[in-house]
């Protein structure tokens, strides 16, 4: 299912598919590109957040957090930028407060992204 | 005699067609939407249709599967004219037995009738017409996707270098096999503004790549440097290949004295806000001899240049009415608060840009239409989605009308043709982003090089001059602001508009920008046709206004 309960218990989609197929050009191919482009790029910079939230790293957490949230916007991926966007706002702040907390969210929604986009694909075979 | 139904919901250009073909020779009746059209059908019994996609109530695609069903009909050639921006309309009107579509933003008379006589003497694009439903060719119909170069190693970027000083090889291409379909689209396959490197890097070949299109040094050594308001003359056999926009010869490409300066490029960018408040836009005196036709060639045997003096004067005379209807909706989009009465005001929009876009594309102003146009397809997609109308949209819209009036006041003494060879630059450390704004950028044929380390750009921006450059703000190493205040200090990219890609929208971002050399900042997530809107902005903004020009002739003695 492409919905997601937030804090105020209203159901938001994970996946904006306007946001996705606008950046696709709606086009099936370029989807699959995109896709594999942003999971490709989303398991290498969640592994190194994880390392720079380890390490204390700040500027290293400012700047992953905010590249992946670039990317999730871009492919309509809202469900990621919430975690993504507090760890650099914590970041640009300087502190890394909650921030093991947040990326446990963020990974849990990757995954949930990931699946759910997986079922699409395979719903939407190439022409 | 031969019969022709014209069916377009504009009033100026339907009788500016009627004319043109009535001259020609043709029993002409024409409808203003397509209910009407289907009602003359059967009465009138035409040899040929030519129908206009985009109508209000009954689409073209519509008017096109109803005729198709009437087995009198099914066999009638029937020319589209449909947006270079919306694709997607000339697919569906293909799908729908459409037989031949052209993009009207350059689309002149002499071409419709050209296009029309080719369809009823069973012409169609060197192949054996097949009236009726053609099957859609996998790739057609600008499906191609858009190309980047990415340049990830100091190799590549060498290479750049290099391949740049050398003369490019000729394009990859090949001609279509006899066995299959011709393509229905075949000038939208023609990139519109190739980079001059892509057949310098090796690439793969785009599915765009026009067969006879020369490359950027070829072109540059076609066009003779002959005054460009002179009438284009045939090109002798001897001469190379000129470049071809969507089937039409180009005319000789202007050619500035300098390029614009940075400073320039601000002043002429006047503010909408302000000039809604100027009142009264000044008439600006025409002679016919400034609007001799700079465009495609004209035949004798279709008509005298009268004809198209003629109806370009005519589009003059209305273009300060234009102006102000469109300077008052924007600006009332703009000061708006309420989404009802933005989208009202969408739909207005889009009906006045739309009416521009075809105008000028009938009357030859390349610019303007294709500004307008893909105007035109960012304001239908925002009536789709009203709810993306972003702060970022409604300066892309506001710039893009300024673009607008600066095109309009040097209408009739700068040539309209649009470059032939572009350079884009997109330097950004996200892949995703690089890859979502190359396809942008294709949504109006464009294409860029695109580089993901910041330091590495500066190397090739050293020794390459760029017609536009986007960049991230934030990246590893330099930052986008860090890498165009560098880039302003280069001779060879000093005056290149800079536009930065961010989802930084502060107050204090808009300032490092500036503060940096940057024109422009696009806000993402972008919509798709808002940045191929504000790339066309920059791209066809003329390259110095016309004071400017005199002002630095006279410099130079």
């Amino acid at each position: 299912m492409n919905t997601l309960n937030s804090e105020d218990g209203a159901a938001k989609p994970l996946v904006d598919l306007e946001q996705l197929q606008s950046a696709c050009d709606g086009d099936p191919q370029l989807l699959r590109e995109l896709m594999d482009l942003f999971f490709g790029q989303a398991g290498e910079i969640m592994a190194g957040l994880g390392k720079a939230i380890q390490a204390g790293d700040v500027a290293e957490v400012d700047h992953l957090s905010h590249k992946l949230a670039g990317s999730c916007l871009a492919c309509g991926m809202s469900a990621l930028v919430p975690p993504l966007r507090q760890l650099e706002h914590n970041a640009k702040a300087g502190h890394l407060q909650g921030a093991p907390d947040w990326f446990a969210q963020a990974e849990a929604q990757l995954e949930a992204v990931r699946r759910f986009m997986q079922d699409y694909l395979r719903q939407k075979p190439l022409p | 005699m031969r019969k022709i139904l014209i069916v377009e919901d504009e009033l100026v250009v339907r009788s500016i067609y009627r004319r043109k073909f009535e001259m020609s020779g043709y029993q002409v009746e024409t409808a203003e939407e397509g209910a009407a059209a289907m009602k003359l059908l059967p009465e009138f019994k035409p040899d040929i249709i030519q129908l206009d996609i985009a109508m209000p109530g009954m689409d073209g695609v519509e008017v096109i599967r109803q005729i198709r069903s009437w087995p009198e009909f099914s066999q009638v050639p029937i020319l589209i004219l449909s947006s270079f921006y919306r694709p997607d309309m000339a697919k569906a009107a293909w799908k729908a037995g459409a037989n031949k579509c052209v993009s009207k933003m350059d689309c002149t008379p002499n071409l419709a009738l050209e296009l029309v006589e080719q369809l009823l003497s069973g012409e169609n694009t060197g192949f054996t017409p097949k009236f009726g439903i053609i099957p859609l060719p996998k790739g057609a119909l600008a499906e191609a996707p858009p190309t980047e170069t990415q340049i990830a190693s100091a190799a590549d970027a060498a290479k750049l270098k290099v391949k740049l000083d050398l003369p490019p090889a000729k394009p990859a291409w090949r001609p279509p096999a006899p066995s299959e379909p011709p393509a229905p689209w075949p000038e939208a396959q023609s990139p519109m503004f190739a980079p001059r490197l892509k057949v310098d890097l090796d690439l793969p070949p785009s599915k765009g790549t026009s067969p006879s299109r020369p490359s950027f040094a070829q072109e540059k050594e076609a066009v003779p440097p002959a005054a460009p308001a002179a009438p284009a003359a045939p090109a002798a056999p001897a001469e190379p290949a000129k470049p071809a926009f969507f089937g039409k010869t180009a005319p000789a490409p202007f050619k500035s004295p300098t390029r614009p300066t940075f400073a320039s490029s601000k002043v002429k960018s006047t503010q909408l806000e302000r000039m809604a408040d100027s009142g009264e836009p000044e008439p600006v005196p025409f002679s016919p001899a400034q609007l001799a036709p700079s465009g495609p060639v004209e035949t004798p045997a279709a008509a005298g240049p009268d004809f198209r003096i003629e109806i370009r004067q005519d589009f003059l005379k209305r273009v300060p009415q234009i102006q102000v209807e469109l300077r008052e909706r924007v600006s009332a989009l703009i000061k708006s608060k309420s989404t009802s009465e933005q989208f009202k005001l969408l739909k207005d929009l889009e009906g006045s840009i739309s009416s521009l876009a075809t105008l000028a594309g009938i009357t030859g102003f390349s610019r303007v239409s294709h500004l307008a146009g893909a105007l035109d397809a960012l304001i239908k997609d925002l009536n789709k989605k009203p709810s993306q109308m972003t702060a970022s949209v409604l300066r892309t819209i506001a710039h893009a009308m300024d673009c607008l009036n600066v095109l309009f006041r040097d209408l009739a003494q700068m040539p309209q043709d649009i470059p032939p060879s572009l350079l884009i630059l997109v330097v950004d450390d996200e892949p995703i982003s690089r890859r979502t704004i190359a396809i942008a950028l294709g949504k109006a044929n464009l294409r860029c090089i695109a580089m993901a380390d910041s330091t590495m750009a500066l190397t090739v921006l050293k020794e390459n001059p760029f017609d536009l450059i986007f960049l991230d703000a934030e990246m590893p190493g330099l930052n986008g602001f860090e890498l165009c205040s560098e880039l302003r200090k280069l001779p060879t990219n000093k005056t290149t508009p800079v536009i930065f890609v961010t989802s930084l929208t502060k107050f204090e971002v808009r300032a490092q920008s500036s503060l940096s050399g940057g024109n422009d900042l696009i806000a993402k997530p972008f919509l798709m046709m808002e940045l191929a809107v504000k790339a066309l902005t920059y791209l066809l903004k003329p390259p110095l206004s016309v004071e400017a020009r005199i002002q630095s002739a006279q410099e130079a003695g």
